[in-house]
């Protein structure tokens, strides 16, 4: 399960500090990829309906509490979208509201994940992620 | 002569009488009179008769005799005439006119149908009595508007008491001229028989009274019953006692005046009573002393039955004062003498003929009236005017009456001598207006006063027939100001979106109304709400209670009564009320989810708190030393408290908005909690009991919650080497079992036991377990954030309960929850 090259793996969260945690995560456990960071759900549907899309995203980790488009109308947009729906969506949240889960999987999101509290376990949710997603393309 | 005396006095009245001031033309001004006596007039004036002549027959009317056995149709028709003209004088407002005309008629035997002398003082009281009857009849056919007929009747009256007066004076003075009539032919029989000398029962005497020698011709000796005369003192024992001062009284008169004039009685000797007449000259010599007494005697005891008559008409002459409560006065100024009738005498309750003077009538005025009297009395003497007002007195026999008095002033030489009058009582007529008055304007006065809009408008006609004063105040507009033409001025204030629901609604009242009219008479009463607008351009909120005033003949709506309150405040209050309720529910939904927002952002920081730190803990490339190691840990460890804290703070905002309340088991909630805490039970080998719950309308999250939190507590505070042993058990209560307990109101109460065995509390912490974060133990000991209870008690207040604690240290604890079913 060796890349052969590097893919995009898009990082949607308005919390800086999130996004690095979350791309350090990945890094520590050796997943060697081109983390592209969004601000915000403006951002990556612009940059999306963007043709051409460079770079393309392998996986999408989208956070569901945003300013502007939260993850849910974004969410709700890609798997709505004829083309864009076959990229994996992973909500990657701190809710770990039961409803928000729920309706995630409705949207069509391809995991639902709780941010959890330690950085350790932050380790062992990415690096599934990345085993699960990163490299099946 | 006494009678003569009286008639004296009399002479004046009568001319009193005739020169009473002829009303002022036109004095009787009205102003509805004269529309309605047209109405009757038009419409009703053969019934309008008729009406009189039946009142005439039951009252049995002395007049009706004129009228011998005709059948009432020909009576009615003779009397048409008479009662046209004076609908027609009462029409063109010559009422006055109408009166002093048949005032003079009436002196003057010019009436048309009955002589002078026909009428009898009954008549007037009676006759008028009756045509205001007949009148006011015929009044509810011609207004229903009340200020009208209040009007109507207020004239009617004025009309009545003048007519009544001057028909009573006028009365009297045919009764004084017919007295006058017997006096003048009283008086020429006198002369006759003074002159005829030789009529056998005259005697005649000379008396000489220096030597007291009498000379008498046979004649006097006959009519005195005597055989001789000696002297005056021997003459003066044959006079009935009672009359000797006068005769005393009558010849100190005669030493005075030179003559001599007295009627006296005589008793002769066989016992009988003779009535002598007396009369005399007294001639004086140079010295001017009394010398010669010469004179007659005449027996008039035959002649006595003129007097007898004269004193019948007199009489009459008081029964008519009687009969019309009238009395008539003199004052003498030059001597301050005043004379009364009888009448007058028992007008203010004195016998008859007792002695007064100014000041002892003066005391019975009313306090209030006094001065008004005697500045009245003093204006007229000083302008010489003939004089008119009305004045209350207080009776002998502490009766307040309302006197009528009238009168004039005799001046002779640029100076008053004498003011004579008339005094009438006019108590009961004044009494019955009054409570005429009073009656209606009691109700005026309440429809007036009433903070609230009394309206009432014929619904045929579409006018409006009353508006109370309230309009002032409430819509800032006089009632008068919008009678004529109410209600388009009601139409048009009343607000546009409001307009068309209440017509309808309105349209839809009548025409039930007027299905069927209600066999007990209590019309139904349609309420509104609407909104009318003020003068100042401000719409009000009026509630109106509308019902049915009168029906017509056929039993269809004639007028509606409509009652508004101002309801303004009441709907504003309504609306206030209404839009807090909206606000509270907007900052209860604001704040439910602020708490979550609020709890969401704490819980970030603390979220990274705990990442760093434990970024930091699992560097590898820089190892941290041991105790920095620990430091961390604390922190983390604190951070992941407060984050539990606030999960637990957002538990309890939460419960208050869940308000899905279903039928639910409550052993299947506790069957569920059981197996959630399953591990739990069986680490500590606890027992857990239950007898069968019911179910319950309960929100089962909540209740779920609530036993796991009771049942995990008992789990938590087990003692050590004691098997726990959790019960559950409930029973119903009644609500006198639950009356202090201040619960929501229900039939039957729900009371669930929660019982354990472990370490129990102080029974003093009952109360305070149940508060947010509050822990009897410390936190090392058993872990938790101390928000169990609380929520435990929120959820039990959030279904209208309540939840209690009983412990004993060591020995276990009891929570019960009581709810309304």
């Amino acid at each position: 399960m060796k890349p052969t090259h590097k893919h995009s793996v898009f990082i949607v969260d308005d919390d800086a500090d999130d996004r690095e945690s979350i791309r350090d995560a990945f890094l520590e456990n050796k997943h060697d990829q081109d983390y592209v960071f969004m601000k915000n759900g403006d951002q990556l549907i612009e940059h999306l309906y963007n043709a051409p899309r460079k770079p393309e995203p392998v996986v999408i980790l989208l956070d569901l509490n945003m300013p502007g488009r939260n993850g849910k109308d974004v969410l709700k947009e890609i798997k709505e979208h004829d083309t864009l729906r076959s990229i994996p969506v992973i909500i990657l949240t701190t809710s770990a509201s039961e409803r928000d889960r729920k309706l995630s999987y409705e949207l069509g999101a391809n995991c639902f994940v709780t941010k959890p509290d330690s950085y350790r376990e932050l380790m062992d949710v990415t690096d599934s992620i990345a085993k699960l997603w990163f490299y099946e393309v | 002569m006494q009678v003569q005396g009286a008639l004296t006095i009399k002479n004046i009245s009568v001319e009193e009488a005739t020169l009473e001031p002829a009303p002022t033309k036109d004095k009787l001004q009205f102003s509805y009179f004269p529309d309605y006596a047209r109405f009757v007039r038009e419409h009703h004036l053969l019934s309008y008769i008729a009406h009189q002549l039946e009142g005439a027959r039951a009252l049995n009317t002395p007049l009706l005799k004129i009228f011998g056995d005709l059948p009432d149709q020909q009576i009615i028709e003779l009397s048409i005439p008479g009662h046209t003209e004076f609908l027609k004088a009462a029409e063109e407002n010559k009422l006055s006119q109408l009166i002093s005309d048949s005032m003079r008629k009436w002196l003057n035997d010019q009436l048309e149908i009955v002589g002078k002398d026909d009428i009898e003082a009954e008549d007037i009281t009676q006759v008028s009595h009756l045509r205001k009857a007949a009148l006011l009849h015929f009044l509810p056919l011609y207004t229903g508007d009340l200020t009208t007929a209040l009007a109507i009747i207020r004239e009617i009256d004025v009309y009545q008491l003048e007519s009544d007066t001057l028909s009573t004076n006028t009365y009297i003075s045919i009764l004084q001229n017919r007295i006058n009539e017997h006096t003048r032919a009283l008086r020429q029989s006198e002369e006759q028989l003074l002159e005829a000398q030789t009529i056998a029962d005259l005697g005649s005497f000379t008396w000489n009274l220096r030597d007291q020698s009498v000379d008498v011709s046979p004649q006097l000796l006959l009519v005195l019953d005597l055989d001789e005369v000696r002297d005056f003192e021997n003459f003066l024992k044959k006079v009935h006692p009672a009359d000797q001062p006068k005769v005393r009284a009558a010849m100190e008169e005669a030493y005075k005046s030179g003559n001599f004039e007295c009627e006296y009685r005589l008793e002769t000797r066989d016992g009988n009573e003779r009535i002598i007449w007396s009369r005399g000259v007294i001639s004086f010599d140079d010295n001017n002393r009394p010398h010669l007494f010469k004179g007659t005697v005449m027996d008039v005891t035959e002649k006595h039955h003129m007097v007898q008559r004269l004193q019948r008409s007199e009489e009459l002459y008081k029964q008519a004062q009687t009969l019309s409560h009238l009395g008539n006065w003199t004052w003498d100024l030059m001597h301050d003498r005043i004379t009364w009738s009888d009448e007058l005498y028992r007008i203010y309750g004195l016998e008859p003929g007792s002695p007064i003077d100014f000041n002892y009538i003066y005391q019975f005025n009313h306090p209030d009236d006094a001065v008004m009297v005697i500045d009245a009395v003093r204006q007229a003497i000083a302008e010489q005017k003939p004089f008119e007002y009305f004045y209350r007195i207080v009776s002998r026999d502490g009766q307040t009456k309302i006197l009528h008095a009238r009168g004039e002033v005799l001046v002779h030489e640029g100076k008053v001598y004498k003011v004579l009058g008339t005094l009438q009582d006019v108590t009961a007529q004044q009494i019955t207006e009054q409570q005429l008055r009073s009656s209606q304007e009691f109700i005026r006065k309440i429809a007036d006063t009433t903070p609230s809009l009394i309206a009432s408008y014929n619904v045929n006609t579409g006018n409006y027939t009353y508006i109370s004063k309230a309009l002032k105040t409430l819509l800032g507009y006089e009632p008068e100001e919008v009678i004529d033409n109410a209600m388009a001025f009601f139409l048009e204030a009343i607000h546009p979106d409001d307009l068309a629901p209440l017509m309808e609604k309105n349209k839809a009242a009548l025409e039930q109304a007027n299905l069927a009219v209600p066999p007990d008479g209590n019309e139904m009463v349609v309420e509104f709400k609407y909104r009318m607008r003020h003068r100042d351009g401000n719409y009000r909120w009026f509630h109106t209670f509308g019902t049915i005033f009168d029906r017509n003949d056929q039993g269809k709506i004639e007028h509606v009564l409509n009652v508004s309150i101002d309801i303004t405040s009441q709907e504003l209050a309504e609306q206030q009320l209404q839009q807090r309720n909206i606000q509270l529910q907007q900052s209860n939904t604001s704040l439910e989810e602020y708490a979550y927002v609020a709890s969401h952002d704490l819980k970030e920081p603390l979220r990274k708190i705990t990442t760093f730190s434990d970024r930091l803990l699992a560097m590898n490339n820089e190892p941290l030393s041991e105790s920095a190691r620990t430091y961390l840990r604390k922190i983390m460890e604190s951070s992941r408290r407060m984050q539990t804290m606030i999960s637990d703070l957002l538990a309890v905002s939460v419960i208050s908005g869940n308000k899905a309340f279903e039928k639910h088991s409550l052993q299947h909630i506790v069957d569920e909690v059981v197996q959630t805490l399953e591990y739990k039970i069986e680490e500590k080998g606890a027992v857990v009991t239950t007898d069968g719950l019911p179910e319950a309308r309960v929100v089962p999250s909540q209740f779920r919650q609530l036993f796991q939190n009771l049942i995990g507590n008992s789990l938590k505070f087990t003692r050590e080497g004691v098997t726990p042993v959790i019960s559950i058990s409930h029973k119903f209560l009644e609500p006198a079992a639950v009356r202090d307990l201040e619960l929501a109101k229900a039939a039957r109460y729900l009371c669930v036991e929660v019982k354990d065995n472990g370490i129990g509390f102080d029974n003093q912490y009952s109360n305070k377990i149940f508060a947010i974060f509050q822990r009897l133990h410390g936190k090392t000991e058993y872990e938790g954030t101390g928000i169990g209870l609380a929520i435990c008690r929120k959820i039990a207040e959030n279904h209208g309960g309540i939840i209690t604690a009983n412990g004993t240290n060591n020995q276990g604890s009891t929570f019960t929850i009581i709810f309304p079913l």
